[in-house]
């Protein structure tokens, strides 16, 4: 008779068990083990990737209009997620944690939902009176620096600045408010993003944006009549006192400059016809057309406005490369219509991009990188997920999705 | 006298009957190796029987499908009052990633009563043995309430 396993057995007696006695001895998941979700609403920016990413359709939200804004219940079923957290892999803001928790047994269905409920707001678009106040008040001291914010957010220079409210048309946030009978110029101080549309816009480079040269509000009347005075006995045309462009038929020779680079498109120039329309609607009264017209054809508001040094003192050769302009704009336009990709990623609209970096700002992952001195666009492949907040924050549509 | 020793030793031996209505396998490994000396759910009673004759608690794992239903549905019939249904896995609860899909008739809870759900993809063996303490509580309500 052989027993081979009398001696293992025996010895196996006086050994300690091997059970884990799990109820009585409580025992921990591995690190990075899978379990119960945690959603944090506060950092949710309602991009419902994690819902489209979710193979098992765990992912839910019911959202409900509230008076300023939406109030949107997500909710996770664990009964049906496979723990896979690809949602949380695609949440960009961490919103989505998996904890080590693996007792998710219920007798309920509720017991396995975990909710989380995020409050949307709608931008607010009216400034509230009090804030902007005071930061106008104490810009126009005259013999002062007016230096940009270290915040980025814009400063106006109230000497150069005609209230032409084209920053406040272009602010994506709305938060420029510009009177243009009141002269008066505010700034919404939670609703800036910071985006330099404002600066980027103003045709008389009247907003500062970090980076930009301080400049000094010495005699901000004194300059103005001087030059203007010039053109005004040369202008044969008496401009208009809301500011908007009248046309000197004799001058003009029918470029079409200024329709190309009047920002709100308000004017149509036909070269062979000879004919020059302004859009009285559209036209935001900015003096782009006046500046850069070759031929000082074109004279906007009445002559004591301070739009007249901007042409004045501009010479000849800097009116040459503009003449030029439409030529290189032209090709480049109808030459790279850009389409939408079909990996759901973001394509800019070169023509439309006005590189305020909201895009990049709004981007959950991080992808975008805009550069506004030099107007670039660059989308890392690596890091977007083809989520389209971009699109969706974009104030010029210039982003296909 | 009988009666009241073999209730008092079935109550404290609940049996198992273990259904796969279309898993992908990982519940059923989980669910063995609850079984194993390692978390030895046989401490608590709980032995894995062969026929749902002797069972008490039914595990279902899978999404039930349409070939399974029928067989399953058999299956819970044979088992005695009173019986606890647990689901393990994400996929008798909902279908899971199968859910929508023509061949699946889940979720289970559709078709009868599930005592306890158990959430995982698959579920921890600890998970599923507080799972199984979970039922073996609400089979010995379910046999108070019945005498």
């Amino acid at each position: 008779m052989d027993f081979p396993f009398v001696k293992e057995a025996l010895s196996s007696i006086f050994k300690k068990s091997s059970c884990d006695m799990y109820p009585v001895r409580p025992s921990e998941a591995a690190p990075n083990y899978r379990g119960r979700i945690v959603f944090h609403p506060d950092k949710c920016i309602n991009c419902n990737m994690c819902e489209r990413v979710c193979s098992g359709n765990a992912i839910t939200h019911v959202s409900e209009p509230t008076e300023d804004g939406e109030r949107i219940t997500r909710t996770f079923y664990l009964g049906s997620c496979t723990f896979c957290a690809t949602c949380m892999d695609f949440c960009g803001h961490g919103a989505i944690e998996f904890t080590r928790d693996y007792h998710m047994v219920a007798t309920k269905e509720e017991d396995l939902m975990v909710t989380g409920v995020v409050i949307k707001k709608t931008p607010v678009k009216k400034a509230p009176a009090a804030k902007p106040a005071a930061p106008a008040a104490p810009a126009p001291a005259a013999g002062a620096v007016i230096k940009p914010r270290d915040d980025g957010k814009p400063v106006q220079v109230p000497s150069k600045c005609v209230y032409c409210t084209l920053c406040a048309k272009k602010c994506p946030a709305g938060a420029l408010t510009v009177d243009r009978a009141a002269k008066t110029w505010t700034l919404n101080e939670d609703e800036c993003v910071g985006c330099g549309t404002c600066a980027d816009a103003c045709p008389k480079k009247a907003i500062l944006m970090p980076g930009d040269e301080p400049v000094a509000v010495e005699a901000p009347a004194a300059p103005a009549p001087a030059p203007a005075a010039a053109p005004a006995a040369k202008s044969a045309v008496v401009g208009r006192e809301d500011g908007k462009p009248v046309q000197d038929p004799d001058k003009c020779v029918y470029c079409t400059i200024c329709a190309k680079k009047c920002p709100a498109g308000a004017l149509e120039v036909d070269r062979a016809a000879k004919t020059w329309k302004l859009d009285e609607d559209s036209c935001v009264a900015c003096g782009t057309c006046e500046s850069v017209c070759p031929k000082k054809a074109i004279v906007c508001g009445v002559q004591d406005a301070p739009a007249a040094p901007a042409p004045a003192p501009a010479p000849a050769p800097a009116e040459a490369p503009k003449a030029a302009e439409p030529e290189v704009i032209e090709p480049c336009k109808p030459a790279e219509p850009p389409k939408p990709r079909d990996d759901g990623r973001p394509v800019q609209d070169p023509a439309k991009c006005v590189y305020c970096t909201i895009c990049a700002k709004k981007c959950p992952a991080g992808a975008l990188e805009v550069d506004r001195a030099a107007k670039t666009w660059k989308l890392d492949e690596d890091l977007c997920i083809g989520c389209g907040t971009c699109a969706g924050v974009c104030p010029k549509q210039a982003i296909l999705y | 006298m009988f009666k009241k020793l073999i209730e008092e030793s079935t109550a404290k031996s609940p049996w198992l009957f273990h259904i796969n209505a279309g898993s992908c396998n990982g519940c059923d490994i989980e669910l063995v190796s609850v079984l194993t000396p390692r978390y030895d759910a046989e401490r608590l009673g709980v032995k894995l029987s062969g026929t749902p004759r002797h069972a008490d608690i039914v595990v279902v794992t899978g999404p039930v499908t349409v070939q399974s239903l029928p067989r399953v549905l058999r299956t819970i019939e044979q088992v005695p009052e009173p019986r606890c249904i647990v689901t393990m896995g994400s996929c008798p609860q909902s279908g899971n990633v199968f859910r929508g899909s023509y061949s699946i008739a889940g979720p289970l809870s559709k078709y009868v009563h599930v005592d306890v759900d158990v959430a995982g993809c698959a579920p921890k063996p600890e998970a599923v043995i507080d799972g199984l303490v979970k039922a073996i509580e609400i089979l010995r309500e379910k046999r108070r309430a019945m005498n």
